[in-house]
């Protein structure tokens, strides 16, 4: 099979970087074994927590950084191009490259963020809030969002905070099973009927507040789930961020795919590549574990098979190492120094990943892999949770590989 | 260069499972029934605790569909289905029922019904019937059963098409599978047609078996498994001739490509990379140029294409969509994957029928809104479920692939007189 580019990873990184290559009429596969990182998104989308007016010098204090190959005028149009690329996709995103905002964690905290989809609470700043008081609903049985907390933060910014309960007839069949109310199964419920009675208790709760602030648990069983919700309420209506897989995550896994799918990028799920021909220093083929001796043949190859958890690095009790190629990964420090004691410190595990030149090109024992990119968490240097930069390096990289490919392509 | 991956691998990979849910949000039947504790929990959770204790095993188990699409999502290599199915076969205390031992026989059952086909299908469409097979057999009264065909696709073949395969230089192996056997020999004729056409002589093997994956579906593994030897002997026969061995149908490819291994634990590694689908066969074939297709000029048609939960699995619905897209006058959509709800013999039964059109809804749905001329799967039991559920004819990609070809122009193209 023949392409222009091959993507190995359906993550953030591969389908963002897809998405663009395919929008410029380029033939583009993503091979994508399992699901992704996105399947956990809180809604929002990490930068810099320090704050957008220090991106410019990021690159001075941390030499190593993805962003020190960014360049730092880009971000402005880089933030515009994935508002654009979500939008089409259906799932608009708030937010801009001059200043974070903040969001709500689903413990109640306020941290900054760069973009987030526009059906979340969101605030310009600690202590600047639209809003004069909300009601924040409870759903009975529903253990996976904490309105306490969220009440506690929302204090915080001044907003008098109610608690309500509510409970729906079509939720106490998933209680059943009990570690099955999750915010992905209260969702798909969330459709027809069951939606708009949802909707009219929501609304019986309401006094005088102005925000209706509802877990995140819409937009699979009704794609304009919330919307309806809104217009039944008749009051402005928001969600906060719940814990374990996320509904917004599930959506928007889907929605880039079929966004990738609809510009004609041709998707290949539940397959792991697990080798490839390398002649000099430029990779021929790959191969994978599904379609065996058939070759995936392209001129250029990104890899976005994400850090740790999507397996794009793989530790083992000695070494860190990347299981496709087997190229280098940085740092390289004995086991013992991999973790911090204390678990709030930074952790130097979150930095490791693919070693890349100016170009996000990764290499092999030095030497540099010409038609292969690296992009997303694979790469090193960042700590997504310290730095508060996981989808910010995760999307810039994307975007930045994506225009080198078609720049070059237009030579 | 490349590294070995991760120590300490068990059965189905089980231990590496991190917990992060991710297949619980792909699993259908977790979707509709709230009995059902999922595959996480069904998978590598509650392993941990039935590899303690037998004891621990639930019952609740048997509302698996063996779809994989739990294991098709999973980032971590996972083999829940896998996990699953065994699990069911070891400790699952029920007799099987006479309705699932006749299911899981397919093989018998067509070879019997083929002979009385016009009474039979006459009788599985009579409401008195279908009411009395509800009561006494448990097969849901609202199902529509498939029909079966009056002659074998394996009668036809010797009587019509044996004695030509021999003039064609090349040939291939044709895993005809049940399906096409007793219930839609059109299929296999079709197949043969497209083949021959481009210079490809077919073969069948006298002694093919049932695939056996709905006697895995039912857990009767014995069974299956001397179905599985069997089968092996002749594909080893076959390969060792210098022949691929391809089905039409993806659920047989991939039971006698991976369950044979996963679940019956028989060692097929010699023999798995020449087991294929017949789209991918003819893809490969086209796109190293080893064969070619002529298609007729007033061909037309807007199929929507259905990624059956297996060939998910196989990750093989590239070529079918890729075969698909190849032919003139042909305009294709692609439907979301997901799973229709029928799971091989699973929806027949009357106490999954609920579950089973729920599972497929959304899907019949979307179906109808597209205004298609038919839906293209490589399935034969979605086919079914979905001919039963929309007002829409299915065809196997073969099948469309056999209606379009100029065949005199194919063989011109290929060399043939
Ligand atoms: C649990 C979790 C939650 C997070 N939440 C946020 C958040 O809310 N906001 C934020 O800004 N950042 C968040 N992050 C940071 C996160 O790293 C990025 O947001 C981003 O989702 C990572 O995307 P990625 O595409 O690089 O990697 P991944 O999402 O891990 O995707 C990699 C993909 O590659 C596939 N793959 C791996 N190996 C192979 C192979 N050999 N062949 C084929 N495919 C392969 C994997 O199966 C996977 O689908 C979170 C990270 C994690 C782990
Ligand atoms: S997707 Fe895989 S790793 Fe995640 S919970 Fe399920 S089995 Fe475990
Ligand atoms: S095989 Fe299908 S039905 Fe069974 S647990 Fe996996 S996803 Fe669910």
């Amino acid at each position: 099979m023949r392409y222009d580019t091959i993507i190995i990873g359906g993550g953030l990184a591969g389908l963002v970087s897809g998405i663009e290559l395919a929008r410029s009429g380029s033939r583009v596969a993503i091979i994508s074994s399992g699901k992704s990182a996105l399947h956990f998104c809180s809604g929002s989308f990490e930068f810099w927590s320090e704050g957008m007016a220090a991106v410019g010098s990021i690159a001075e204090h941390n030499p190593d950084h993805p962003y020190s190959k960014i360049d730092p005028k880009k971000i402005a149009r880089y933030t515009e191009q994935t508002k654009d690329i979500f939008a089409r996709a259906g799932m608009p995103l708030v937010g801009s490259a001059e200043a974070n905002h903040l969001r709500l964690t689903p413990l109640g905290a306020l941290k900054p963020a760069w973009l987030t989809m526009d059906e979340y609470v969101t605030f310009e700043a600690v202590g600047v809030s639209e809003y004069r008081s909300v009601v924040i609903v409870a759903i009975e049985g529903y253990l996976d969002f904490y309105p306490e907390f969220i009440a506690k933060g929302l204090e915080q910014m001044g907003l008098e905070c109610h608690i309500r309960e509510i409970s729906l007839a079509e939720f106490n069949r998933l209680r059943q099973s009990a570690t099955e109310m999750r915010a992905v199964n209260l969702s798909r419920t969330l459709k027809g009927s069951p939606l708009r009675e949802f909707a009219q208790r929501v609304k019986a709760l309401v006094e005088d507040e102005d925000l209706v602030l509802l877990p995140a648990i819409f937009g699979l069983g009704e794609e304009r789930g919330l919307q309806i919700v809104e217009e039944i309420v008749g009051r402005k209506v928001k969600v906060a961020a719940t814990v374990s897989a996320s509904a917004s995550g599930v959506r928007m896994q889907k929605r880039l795919t079929d966004a990738f799918q609809s510009l004609g990028g041709v998707f290949i799920g539940g397959d792991r590549v697990v080798g490839c021909t390398i002649d000099e220093s430029r990779i021929v083929s790959l191969n994978t574990a599904n379609h065996e001796e058939e070759e995936f043949v392209a001129e250029n190859y990104i890899l976005a098979t994400g850090s740790f958890f999507g397996r794009g690095i793989v530790a083992t009790p000695e070494e860190v190492y990347e299981p496709i190629l087997g190229l280098d990964v940085v740092p390289q420090m004995a086991r013992k120094e991999w973790y911090a004691d204390d678990i709030l410190d930074a952790q130097p595990f979150q930095k490791f990943g693919v070693a890349t030149d100016s170009e996000l090109h990764p290499m092999i024992d030095g030497r540099v892999v010409e038609n292969l990119y690296a992009v997303g968490s694979i790469l090193s240097g960042a700590d997504a949770v310290k730095e508060g930069c996981g989808a910010g390096v995760v999307i810039a990289t994307a975007l930045m590989v994506a225009e080198n490919i078609l720049a070059y392509k237009h030579k | 260069m490349k590294k070995q991956e991760s120590r300490n691998i068990s059965a189905g990979n089980f231990e590496q499972c991190t917990k992060c849910t991710i297949c619980t949000v792909y699993c259908p039947m977790l979707e509709v029934n709230p009995f059902y504790p999922g595959p996480k929990q069904a998978g590598a959770d509650g392993e941990r605790y039935r590899l303690k204790e037998p004891k621990y095993y639930d019952e609740a188990l048997r509302y698996c569909l063996n779809c994989k699409r739990c294991e098709v999502s999973c980032p971590s290599g996972v083999r829940i289905g896998d996990i699953i199915a065994l699990a069911r076969a070891k400790n699952s205390r029920g007799v099987p029922k006479l309705r699932d031992v006749l299911f899981a026989n397919t093989d018998l059952v067509g070879s019997v019904a083929t002979r009385v086909a016009p009474m039979l299908n006459r009788a599985l469409e009579s409401k008195p019937i279908r009411g009395a097979m509800d009561t006494l057999l448990a097969i849901d009264h609202r199902r529509i059963l498939p029909r079966y065909a009056e002659e074998k696709f394996t009668t036809w073949f010797a009587k019509n098409a044996l004695a030509e395969q021999s003039k064609y230089g090349r040939s291939v192996t044709y895993f005809h599978g049940c399906y096409a056997n007793y219930n839609d020999p059109q299929l296999g004729k079709d197949l043969v047609k497209v083949l021959n056409a481009v210079g490809f002589g077919v073969r069948l093997m006298e002694g093919e078996r049932c695939c056996g994956m709905t006697k895995i579906a039912s857990g009767m593994l014995s069974q299956a498994t001397a179905d599985a030897k069997r089968n092996l002997a002749e594909i080893r026969r076959e390969v060792g001739e210098g022949r691929r061995v391809i089905a039409t149908s993806s659920s047989c490819a991939f039971a006698l490509r991976d369950e044979y291994e996963h679940i019956l634990g028989l060692d097929n590694h010699d023999v798995r990379s020449s087991i294929s689908l017949a789209t991918r066969f003819i893809y490969r074939q086209m796109e190293r140029g080893n064969i070619k297709l002529a298609f007729r000029k007033d061909f037309k048609m807007r199929v929507a294409y259905h990624f059956a939960c297996h060939i998910e699995k196989l990750g093989w619905s590239i070529y079918s969509t890729s075969l698909l897209r190849m032919i003139e006058g042909l305009e294709l959509l692609l439907l979301p994957s997901q799973c229709c709800g029928m799971a091989g013999t699973y929806g027949l039964k009357r106490e999954n029928y609920n579950y089973s059109q729920a599972i497929g809804e959304s899907l019949f749905a979307h179906i109808e809104s597209l205004g298609v001329d038919c839906v293209a799967t490589d399935c034969e039991t979605c086919k079914g479920q979905i001919e039963m559920s929309t007002s829409v004819k299915v065809l196997h990609p073969i099948n469309i692939l056999a209606e379009a070809i100029d065949v005199e122009a194919t063989r011109k193209l290929n060399d043939l007189k």
